[in-house]
């Protein structure tokens, strides 16, 4: 094969990679979709466990502690935990499936956090059915309202959305920090950068008894259906998946661009400021600093190893939740904080690789399926 | 580093083809090509569009590598082993589009190109032996100057000055003139007559026939991948005319298609009668469209025509020359400076394309896999693509799937589309079958006017003959048809008026019939020739 004919491959191949996979799976590659992701977590947990065995641990232990206080002793912390990365992921998935990258979650989870916070301040003496929803509310506005802005740059002034995205993440981070050392502080919090306790009543109530587990779960799981129903069953999806495959030819279709990138982005912000609202009033209680762990980001990974389907998505934020919430495990277990940063890292790592070999599989099988009928 | 001790003896062979394959999936885009320029010499390459010229220019710039044949430069066989390779055996290509660093400057971009020094850069040197090259060629460029702030004509000469100044001997121009003005075409031609009486060998690819004629000394003329002639040009009256007629004279392959009894010609005498004997309002008329283009001369200025209903209007001349850009603005996708399009009456300049579709107004791109379709969506999706805003597609905000899932198997079987799996990708499809599917979704709303650019760009000879008939039916079926088309014989055999453009303008309105004088008017026109009597060489 030539350099030229390699090349056009490779591009084609390219082109494949960042394109939604087809909707039928083909039978000789279907045990592929599940054995890939499999393969590529064991093959993360065989680097992690080198790693940990060059520096002198006991690999084969701490794995297995992480893996059991994750997903069997604290399972309910991991799904605290996956609470608000499904909802930011949803919010990110939407977003990319029109290929807009919206890479501000985290800045509209602070965005919903602000909003809840201000009004749960604000309105101490509001009976739960009151105060809640409107919190509800003011979570999607605040995500919606941070989401708009690059929205409209993008759609009005063709602003590369990840930047503009990405550093009002910043902003709302800093934003969030002058409230809670300013304006918000708690008087009687030892000068601590905090705000007061919420009243018991703008609490989202505990769902399952015993555990940390909250209300914001049923928004998890209502808003994996409700973005499922919009991408795959409405118009709107469609003209979405159109968008994300070929903008000039979602011009022909007649599809008001500008518009819709604008609606996605706050819907996409809203699903972030939705988690924010859920993670300060199901959770924290209160607006204190480092809030989110970088749920933002951890999203925009999970939305991508989930292919952007919004049931996995709920799975592989139960994965990533035991990964966040394995850290105070591994100080336990006497190994740094880092480790479990690095550990993440691997494990990404891993499971994109084994994506890219996935999809080389599945288009080499769709251009052997595609030949074979052809005169 | 410039090197002109390697500038050969005049009459000399500087490069030769013989041979040439290259195929490209689906097609032959060089076939068995011979070409020879001597050093010395300004030798032009011509050909419609598609007929291998670029093939060739990139075998010879080291970007792709022939299947078969040889090439020889100074008469020493060699292997191109990639652009790098190729431009320090001395061939130099200028592309239309250049490849230059904007934000460089112009001996910075040079420089880009240098293997030796290693380290250190001397921009100083290079600058001024840039000036001094430029003053020996007159092909002054300012080389401290970014290139971004030049014009095109001095960029140009900044890519001809890097492919001498990196020892290029052998120098192909790709349509340089495509973008310049009048003034800075004539400056571009002193400085080529230059080179080429210094012993540099010249290949001009261009489809201007007045310019070839007054610059080239030797013409080879491509069709199909197959160089069907070279020409000796002396100067003599009619030389224009006979490059007219290689160029577009091609029959064969509608001939196979006739052979094969794919398609029928109507009688000619029948069109005619059926076009007097109804005189009917047209179905779309155009008055004093402007529109701007891409490219300097690819602006719509001042066009105005008519398509009746029952009618099959071609619009035909050299890809760029506005064409597409004014089928882009008939069908609601390119901005209307100015002028009215007239769609039975209603006025659909400026208006959605969405809105311009529902009025019945048709339009398949010529870009199928990037404009035309959603190449990574399934055959589903994009049998929907247009319509699935529709009331049968509906239910609320809900897309209704069952219907086009029927729509799209009544398709495949109307259309007899192989398809290896409707729900694989749609680039996947073969080009016959990819556009076999776009008509069917653009038929499907039964529009009053159908707009199609070449229909059969790409398509093999099965799928080609049943676009055609499709395209036959459609106009019998009284609706009116446009088509915008590079290949002229399809023109002949499909249209019964030919419109033909040329820099944006519509230089005549002609039949579609094959006796040579046509023929050569035609040419001329596309040619961007009047059709006066002609006399050789350039009027500025």
């Amino acid at each position: 094969m030539s350099l030229k004919q390699r090349a056009v491959k490779e591009l084609e191949i390219q082109k494949y990679l960042f394109t939604l996979p087809p909707r039928r799976i083909y039978p000789s590659t279907a045990i592929l979709t599940v054995v890939t992701p499999v393969l590529s977590v064991v093959a993360a947990l065989l680097i992690a466990a080198l790693l940990l065995f060059f520096s002198g641990k006991d690999a084969l232990f701490i794995l297995g502690e992480i893996f059991h206080s994750s997903f069997v002793e604290n399972f309910s912390e991991t799904v605290v935990k996956a609470i608000p990365l499904t909802l930011a992921a949803l919010g990110v998935a939407l977003a990319f499936r029109a290929r807009l990258w919206n890479i501000g979650a985290e800045g509209q989870f602070y965005g919903g956090v602000l909003v809840a916070t201000a009004l749960a301040l604000s309105f101490p003496g509001l009976p739960a059915p009151v105060i809640i929803p409107l919190m509800v509310a003011g979570g999607l506005l605040g995500g919606a309202i941070w989401g708009l802005l690059p929205g409209l740059l993008r759609a009005w002034l063709d602003v590369n959305e990840i930047i503009s995205s990405l550093m009002l993440n910043y902003v709302a981070l800093l934003l969030t920090d002058y409230f809670i050392f300013g304006p918000w502080k708690d008087p009687k919090g030892f000068n601590f950068p905090v705000t007061r306790t919420f009243s018991d009543d703008s609490r989202l109530p505990v769902l399952v008894e015993g555990t940390r587990i909250h209300f914001g779960l049923i928004f998890a799981i209502v808003a994996a259906a409700v973005v499922w129903l919009l991408v795959s069953r409405t118009r709107w999806g469609f003209e979405l998946k159109v968008m994300g495959d070929n903008l000039k030819a979602a011009r022909y279709a007649g599809i008001n661009i500008t518009r819709n990138i604008i609606i996605a982005f706050v819907l996409s912000g809203a699903l972030a400021g939705l988690a924010g609202m859920s993670e300060v009033t199901g959770v924290a209680g209160r607006l204190q600093q480092n809030l989110s762990p970088g749920y933002g980001y951890t999203a925009i990974i999970i939305a991508w190893l989930a292919r952007l389907n919004p049931w996995a998505i709920f799975f592989v934020a139960i994965l990533f939740g035991g990964l966040v919430s394995s850290g105070f495990t591994m100080q336990r277990v006497g190994v740094s904080v880092g480790l479990v940063t690095l550990l993440q890292g691997i494990v990404l790592f891993c499971v994109l690789g084994g994506e890219s070999l996935y999809r080389r599989l599945l288009y080499q099988t769709a251009l052997r399926r595609s030949n074979t009928v052809k005169e | 580093m410039f090197v002109t001790t390697r500038t050969p003896v005049i009459g000399t062979s500087a490069v030769r083809l013989t041979d040439i394959t290259r195929r490209f999936p689906g097609i032959v885009a060089n076939d068995r090509v011979n070409f020879e320029v001597k050093a010395g010499e300004i030798h032009a390459l011509l050909g419609e569009n598609g007929a291998g010229k670029s093939t060739l220019l990139n075998i010879l710039a080291g970007f792709y590598r022939p299947d078969e044949g040889e090439i020889f430069l100074r008469d020493e066989k060699t292997v191109l082993r990639g652009p790098a390779d190729a431009i320090k055996k001395g061939v130099g290509v200028v592309y239309q589009h250049f490849k230059l660093v904007p934000n460089q400057t112009v001996a910075e971009n040079v420089a880009l190109g240098m293997r030796q020094p290693r380290f250190f850069l001397n921009l100083k040197k290079i600058e001024q032996d840039l000036d001094e090259l430029g003053r020996n060629y007159n092909l002054a460029v300012r080389a401290g100057a970014k290139i971004g702030s030049l014009s095109v004509g001095e960029q140009q000469r900044a890519e001809i000055l890097r492919a001498l100044y990196l020892g290029a001997t052998i120098l192909a121009l790709d349509e340089p003139t495509a973008n310049l003005t009048p003034k800075e075409t004539e400056g571009l031609f002193t400085a080529v007559r230059r080179l080429a009486s210094q012993g540099f060998a010249i290949i001009f690819v261009s489809h201007k026939l007045e310019e070839v004629v007054s610059l080239a000394s030797r013409a080879t003329i491509l069709r199909g991948g197959k160089a069907v002639a070279t020409l000796e040009l002396k100067g003599q009256p009619g030389e224009k005319e006979q490059i007219a007629r290689l160029m577009i004279g091609r029959e064969a392959d509608i001939q196979s298609e006739l052979e094969l009894g794919m398609i029928e010609l109507l009688p000619e005498k029948a069109v005619k009668e059926a076009a007097s004997v109804t005189p009917t309002e047209p179905t779309l008329v155009v008055r004093d469209l402007n529109v701007k283009g891409e490219m300097l001369n690819s602006s719509v200025k001042k066009v105005s025509f008519e398509v009746y209903p029952g009618e099959m209007a071609g619009l035909v001349g050299v890809a760029g020359n506005g064409q597409r850009e004014l089928a882009e603005a008939l069908a609601g996708l390119r901005k209307v400076e100015s002028g009215s399009v007239l769609l039975n009456g209603v006025n659909l300049a400026n208006k959605p394309v969405r809105q311009v579709h529902k009025m019945g107004l048709a339009f398949l791109p010529e870009d199928r896999l990037g404009t035309g379709s959603a190449a990574g969506l399934n055959l589903e999706d994009n049998f929907l693509l247009r319509d699935y805003w529709r009331p049968e597609y509906s239910a609320g905000p809900f897309l209704r799937r069952r219907p086009a899932r029927q729509g799209l198997g009544e398709a495949i079987g109307q259309y007899s589309i192989t398809v290896g799996d409707v729900y694989a990708p749609a680039r996947l499809l073969s080009g016959g079958n990819l556009q076999k599917l776009l008509l069917a979704r653009e038929l499907r709303s039964q529009p009053k006017l159908l707009i199609v650019a070449n229909p059969t760009r790409g398509l093999d000879i099965n799928a080609s003959a049943y676009v055609h008939n499709k395209l036959r039916q459609v106009r019998e079926q009284g609706a009116a048809v446009l088509l915008i088309l590079e290949d002229l014989d399809e023109a002949f055999l499909l249209c019964d008026q030919l419109l033909v453009m040329y820099e944006g303008r519509l230089m005549g309105q002609l039949p579609p019939s094959r006796t040579p004088a046509n023929l050569e008017n035609i040419g001329l026109l596309m040619a961007g020739s009047s059709l006066a009597p002609i006399h050789r060489g350039m009027q500025p």
